[in-house]
């Protein structure tokens, strides 16, 4: 009797510091989202709140500032064109080939490289194409960084959301004779559309937003986030904030669109 | 019509894990014959075995023999040893993203190629078949995940039957179904063995009673008897099957 009243007592106990842990933890990522948000806000919004009477847009910063989002928006989109399929081919790999040898191998790495910081895909190219090939900073350089950082990322992504998918209905496919490209084609892909494609959304906003992998490249590269470092190192605090508010707005769209793909596919 | 199913020195292992040793049973044509067993006896892997379907699973193997009619399974295609032999699984899985017709379709046009002119007859020949017609008639482009659970596992039975089967592999059909669905399941089950073999899964000794003709049962991965359904549950020879169906164990 006494034992189960500990028992209990204890089982209370771990729940109570489990469940405080949680509430202090998601209150101070809140605060940290709160304060940068509140910080880019601050200094974007100053000339207009100290200076109200005299104040007038400057239209040529924010024309600067869109100039580089199109220009960082097509870098990723180039990118995001030439990894999607392989990263998609990846996960497919990974998930539903799992009798192939290499596919232990693969998941490794794909592990591996999804854990990887951003700086290290600006390291690897900019060791072999600069380097080592003696190629100059162009676009196609800079894709190649970002397919490095995006791609790992991607296949994960991906290959988390086949797995999420219970096996029951591959089954309900074999027995109707499907094969397993028709259950991959057939099934798979159509559950999974809308999921894949807000794990596409939420990488090429984690990509627009890392300026780290770009950074080796110079200030020259016209990619928004690397602007921002750049105007923030400089001291010009309140441009880089205009930017930083321009890439909140996107980001906050894509996450919008990424939330409204990721409903539940029986809805 | 049905045809006989036989599965001869059957054994099923998961790597090296043996989950079914030497099992032979025969499984007559247009009979119902149910396995009965506790659970992780290898009743499900037994059925898995007679359509190959156990070899979709990474690192399952198995050996032996399944005859269907006089044609060894193992020997033909995979793909059409599983449209001879269709299954219905426990829990019911409609395709979610597909209608009502689109489910039943999907096998003939996996086998026959998207644009079949005789596809809407066949897709309504088998949902009448599965007694589900008159309650989906006027709503087949509508969702499957719009129908109850009674209903979505008779779609599937008409998404199986759609490929006209010779056998109809059914895994505890109804264990996830409230009683009066498990009825009609079974009402079904009576009426579908005058055109189909069909080989029933089923933790529910009282199910096997009402609507097997033959039972076997199950234990640790071995056939411990098998004969009439009466005969089983009055007059067991072992006394494994004695405990079991009356309740001593399992």
């Amino acid at each position: 009797m006494v034992k189960r009243q500990g028992l209990r007592l204890s089982r209370k106990l771990k729940n109570a510091l489990i469940t405080t842990a949680f509430i202090l933890f998601t209150g101070l990522s809140f605060l940290a989202l709160l304060s940068i948000v509140g910080n880019v806000l601050y200094h974007a919004m100053q000339p207009l709140i100290t200076h109200v009477e005299t104040f007038q847009i400057e239209s040529n910063e924010l024309i600067f500032a869109l100039k580089e989002l199109v220009l960082s928006l097509w870098l990723v989109l180039l990118a995001l064109v030439i990894s999607t399929p392989l990263a998609l081919l990846t996960a497919l790999l990974i998930t539903e080939y799992r009798d192939c040898c290499f596919t232990s191998l693969i998941r490794l790495f794909v592990d591996v490289l999804a854990g990887m910081p951003g700086i290290l895909a600006g390291l690897a190219v900019y060791g072999l194409a600069l380097s080592l090939f003696q190629m100059p900073t162009s676009k196609i350089v800079l894709i190649l960084v970002l397919f490095l950082f995006l791609m790992p990322k991607l296949s994960k992504g991906f290959a988390q959301v086949f797995n999420e998918i219970p096996f029951h209905y591959r089954e309900a496919a074999y027995a109707i004779g499907a094969n397993k490209k028709q259950v991959i084609f057939h099934i798979l892909l159509p559950m999974t559309v809308r999921a894949l494609s807000a794990s596409v959304l939420l990488g090429a906003a984690r990509t627009l937003g890392a300026s780290a992998p770009l950074l080796l490249f110079g200030v020259g590269v016209h990619y928004l986030a690397v602007d921002i470092y750049a105007l923030a190192v400089r001291g010009s605090d309140g441009q880089a904030a205009d930017y930083a508010l321009v890439l909140l707005l996107l980001l906050g769209v894509v996450f919008s669109i990424a939330a409204w793909f990721d409903r539940d596919v029986m809805e | 019509m049905g045809e006989a199913l036989a599965a001869i020195d059957l054994s099923a292992s998961f790597g090296t894990h043996k989950v079914l040793h030497h099992v032979s049973l025969q499984m007559p044509a247009n009979c119902v014959t149910a396995i009965i067993g506790p659970p992780g006896s290898g009743k499900s892997t037994f059925i898995r075995c007679l359509n190959r379907l156990h070899e979709t699973v990474p690192r399952a193997t198995m050996s032996g023999t399944v005859l269907l009619g006089d044609e060894d399974v193992y020997r033909m295609d995979a793909i059409t040893a599983r449209q001879k032999i269709g299954m219905v699984f426990a829990q019911p899985n409609p395709f979610p993203t597909m209608s009502i017709f689109e489910n039943v379709a999907m096998g003939i046009q996996l086998r026959d190629g998207k644009r079949q002119t005789y596809l809407s007859e066949e897709v309504e020949r088998a949902l009448v078949i599965a007694n589900l017609w008159s309650e989906v008639k006027d709503r087949l482009k509508e969702s499957s995940s719009k129908l109850s659970a009674g209903q979505q596992q008779r779609l599937c039975i008409a998404r199986a039957l759609a490929l006209q089967p010779a056998v109809l592999l059914m895994d505890e059909p109804a264990s996830v179904l409230d009683p009066f669905s498990t009825l009609r399941i079974e009402e079904l089950i009576d009426e579908l063995k005058d055109r189909y073999t069909i080989v029933i899964v089923t933790h529910n000794l009282q199910q096997a009673a009402r609507v097997a003709d033959r039972t076997a049962f199950f234990l640790a991965g071995e056939m411990i008897e098998q004969g009439t359904t009466t005969e089983l549950f009055t007059t067991p020879n072992d006394k494994r099957t004695e405990d079991y169906v009356t309740g001593r164990f399992g």
